[in-house]
């Protein structure tokens, strides 16, 4: 093993394999950090080049892309409440507080250490253990997936917090909203009133843009227009305990920081779920196992590092049943997995005695991906407080242009700019009415494996929900979801009443 | 200043608009083509419509003169694609890249404002190849021994594929052939049947193209049935056809180049000849072949005939199994 690594690396290591991922890092994290660019954008963009690129280049550059784009989308979300990318949905609920505290830096901070720990893990478990990982995960059927579904929705309401019921609400309404279109089932339209657009449901792309940044971009407006109301700015602490983590809050979060990475790893290693989800289950996770849950919401640490954590390990996760079984698991990986066949790699069991030569430098390349990443991230921190000392005046109109350009360029289609601007409409009422716009996100995300498994588990069982508690996996989860429940419930009530005790 | 501003956007739009009807009226003479060529895929990036119109596009600017570009319009199940090049001007300027995905089930089961004959074909770059694939626990190892387990135990035999797509009428068209009945698991894509079958959670597979199950067929996780080609496929040249073992159904997942209907004659007798020559390219080749894409390349008037025959087959089959409701 240890003989093909260093094989690997003087293979790998060419100034341009090297410029190659620096370069799919910047772009990444300044993609994902931009609302309305996104990365299966930028990726299907940049495949045509790396068709005159050595295979090796060209997927330096992609993966670089990918990791940098998953991290990237926490800096906007942290710093102007508006997620880059759908797996920092989850980081906004404590990152923007944080900000609004002057911790911002200690925030952005999190994210790189999350992100890159649990890259590291994830590419570590990537390389040594693969294939068992993916043996393991095909165990998965829809029995498992549905279970491990329903316990992903249950987080949605232990992650809101205080706010359950509005969370609850929100992640129905994603649930319908995923309805929209020709379900997967028998093919049947479910309300689309003839109109052909919506055949393919709501387009999952413009939607995102729509609920994170033209509602923020409504609430700028606003408070620039009404008169009395004043510009949030975020404050920029001169103290150091707000810029950089300490050791103890580190030593704090080592077991938050492991369970997320294996929570992310977990869910991305199962293809049909991804970074989002991960995101919001390490988040429940994480309030769950904190000594004082109610700071969640309110810009808490660990709900900064739990998302960050996870949704980083979820794309080292996510390259498993690519690379294995040549099975991709979201958008960004299916189009990585065009990339590997234009380059005649094909991804799938064969893949390590049939292009070891290639794979085992794609190896080196992700590692070195994790220390540039590290440093990077770090200089860019820099620059991005900066950027939010911009006058919003400014900085909104650019991301409105950005968020038109992003929806319209997705389909090329002005349908998808008419959704982003219904859910801009939609994100902007719900923020008013202070219900949590990430919720409705997961039910939409989540619905098509819900309703598929649900659907699957019974028709192979002849209708009988027995299987779902006798198969072993799948009551696992649904034991755990039972437990989630409850402790949230139980640990909140305990708290009470030392608090009505100590008064 | 305000006003001679807008007086020279005006005059300069005018003059644009001379310009286009000049190009057009320019067309007429086959003076084709004086600018850039666009090549609609109705489907997102990287999947593999989308990868073998990247190669045609970027050899077919060599026997054309002009750029072509791919533009990605996804959405609606690619009918929005399909659509916006059935709508379009039929001067050769705007082509798609054609499968039975766009052009014969959304036809067929009554979701596309068009019709599968709005469109002229240009020609087929491949075909995948159809493929039942079993999970090797099963007490099956070959297509004999199937039916006569599904024959055995009828509706017992669970397969995965996607619903009311290519795959799922090629089987039912087999199932059909063959006397026997199968229970349907609905699954999102060719990866989830796969995946499906690999875990054991369904019986077999079938998928709309070799390339999903070769790796687990050549290391043992899956065993290949059945393929629905015309002839064998090159890689699994030991896998009889259905035809071959006495069961008339042929299913063809093309992909090609079409244009709107409506295109003069010279144009189309152009672009057949061009089309003819980007696939025959030795680059256009290669590139295909490296990529693990199916290579059978045809002309117009057969790419006409498979088509012809892929919507006929199929409409049968859903007429005849009630599939619309």
């Amino acid at each position: 093993m240890f003989e093909i690594l260093v094989d690997a690396m003087s293979v790998f290591f060419t100034l341009s394999n090297v410029l190659a991922v620096a370069l799919g890092l910047i772009i990444g994290i300044v993609i994902g950090a931009i609302p309305g660019l996104n990365v299966p954008m930028i990726v299907a963009l940049l495949l045509p080049i790396t068709f005159y690129m050595d295979p090796i280049t060209g997927l330096s550059l992609l993966l670089g892309v990918y990791k940098g784009g998953t991290y990237g989308g926490s800096i906007s979300a942290v710093l102007i409440n508006t997620p880059g990318a759908p797996a920092a949905a989850c980081t906004q609920l404590d990152g923007y507080p944080m900000a609004l505290k002057g911790q911002g830096g200690k925030a952005l901070q999190a994210s790189i250490y999350g992100s890159v720990i649990g890259e590291l893990i994830a590419d570590i478990l990537l390389i040594a253990l693969a294939t068992q990982i993916a043996r393991f995960a095909l165990k998965f059927g829809p029995n498992e997936k549905f279970s491990l579904v329903f316990f992903a929705l249950v987080t949605i309401g232990v992650a809101s917090g205080q706010n359950r019921l509005k969370g609850i609400a929100a992640g129905l309404i994603g649930l319908f909203i995923y309805s929209i279109g020709i379900e997967p089932i028998s093919a049947a339209s479910r309300f689309i009133f003839g109109n052909i657009n919506f055949y393919g449901g709501i387009p999952f792309l413009p939607m995102l843009i729509g609920l994170f940044g033209v509602s923020e971009f409504f609430v700028q407006i606003e408070k620039k227009a009404v008169a009395g109301s004043k510009e949030t700015v975020i404050p920029i602490s001169k103290n150091r305990e707000d810029n950089v983590i300490s050791m103890k809050e580190f030593k704090a979060n080592i077991w938050n920081i492991l369970r997320s990475s294996f929570i992310g790893i977990g869910i991305g290693a199962l293809p049909g779920s991804g970074s989002s989800i991960s995101a919001y289950v390490a988040y429940g996770a994480a309030r769950n196992a904190s000594k004082d849950p109610d700071s969640f919401g309110q810009g808490a640490l660990e709900g900064v590092i739990a998302p960050e954590t996870a949704n980083n390990a979820t794309v080292g996760g996510a390259l498993i049943p690519l690379l294995t079984l040549g099975i991709p698991g979201d958008a960004i990986t299916a189009i990585l997995l065009g990339v590997f066949l234009i380059h005649g790699i094909v991804p799938g069991p064969e893949l390590f005695t049939k292009s070891a030569d290639l794979v085992y430098p794609i190896f080196i390349s992700l590692m070195v991906g994790n220390v540039l990443h590290l440093v990077i991230a770090q200089l860019g921190l820099k620059l991005f407080m900066k950027m939010i000392q911009i006058s919003k005046a400014i900085l909104f109109p650019i991301i409105i242009v950005l968020c038109i350009f992003g929806a319209y360029s997705v389909g090329t289609s002005m349908f998808d700019v008419y959704v982003m601007l219904f859910f801009g409409i939609l994100g902007y009422i719900m923020k008013k009415l202070d219900i949590p716009t990430a919720p409705l996100l997961m039910g939409h995300i989540l619905g098509s494996l819900f309703e598929k498994s649900l659907v699957q588990s019974l028709i192979l069982s002849k209708g009988s929900i027995v299987p779902f508690f006798t198969r072993p996996i799948s009551l696992f989860f649904l034991l755990l979801t039972v437990f989630f429940i409850f402790w949230s419930g139980f640990s909140s009530y305990l708290r009470k009443k030392k608090n009505a005790r100590s008064r | 200043m305000k006003k001679i501003l807008v007086l020279f956007v005006v005059l300069f739009m005018t003059a644009g608009l001379f310009a286009q009807g000049a190009a057009e009226a320019q067309t007429k003479t086959l003076d084709y083509p004086t600018k850039t060529i666009e090549l609609i895929v109705p489907w997102g990036a990287g999947g593999r419509t989308d990868i073998n119109a990247r190669f045609f596009a970027a050899v077919a600017p060599k026997y054309l003169g002009q750029p072509m570009v791919v533009v990605n319009k996804a959405g609606g199940g690619s009918v929005i694609g399909g659509q916006y090049v059935a709508a379009a001007k039929p001067d050769g300027y705007t082509l798609i890249a054609m499968t039975p995905g766009t052009n014969v089930f959304p036809v067929l089961l009554g979701q596309a404002p068009y019709d599968t004959f709005d469109f002229i074909p240009l020609g087929q770059i491949g075909s995948g190849t159809m493929v039942i694939a079993s999970n090797p626990k099963r007490p099956y190892q070959n297509v004999q021994e199937l039916v006569a387990y599904a024959k055995a135990n009828p509706g017992k035999v669970t397969y995965a594929c996607v619903t009311l797509s290519g795959p799922q009428m090629g089987f039912l068209r087999w199932a059909e052939a063959a006397g026997i009945t199968f229970s349907h698991v609905p699954v999102g894509n060719d990866n989830e049947a796969v995946e499906a079958a690999l875990g054991g959670h369904v019986d077999i597979a079938m998928t709309s193209s070799i390339a999903t199950i070769l790796s687990h067929v050549n290391t043992g996780a899956l065993n290949a049935l059945l393929t629905f080609n015309e002839v064998r496929d090159p890689a699994l040249p030991d896998m009889p056809t259905a035809v071959e073992n006495g069961w008339n159904v042929i299913a063809s997942p093309f992909t090609g180049i079409a244009g709107p209907k409506g295109m003069s004659d010279e144009l189309v007798t152009f672009l057949r000849d061009v089309f003819m020559k980007v696939v025959e390219d030795p680059e256009f080749v290669d590139m295909v072949k490296k990529a693990g894409e199916s290579y059978i390349p045809k002309n117009g008037e057969d790419f006409h005939k498979v088509w012809v025959n892929d919507y006929e087959g199929n409409k049968g089959i859903i007429e005849r199994m009630g599939l619309l409701k």
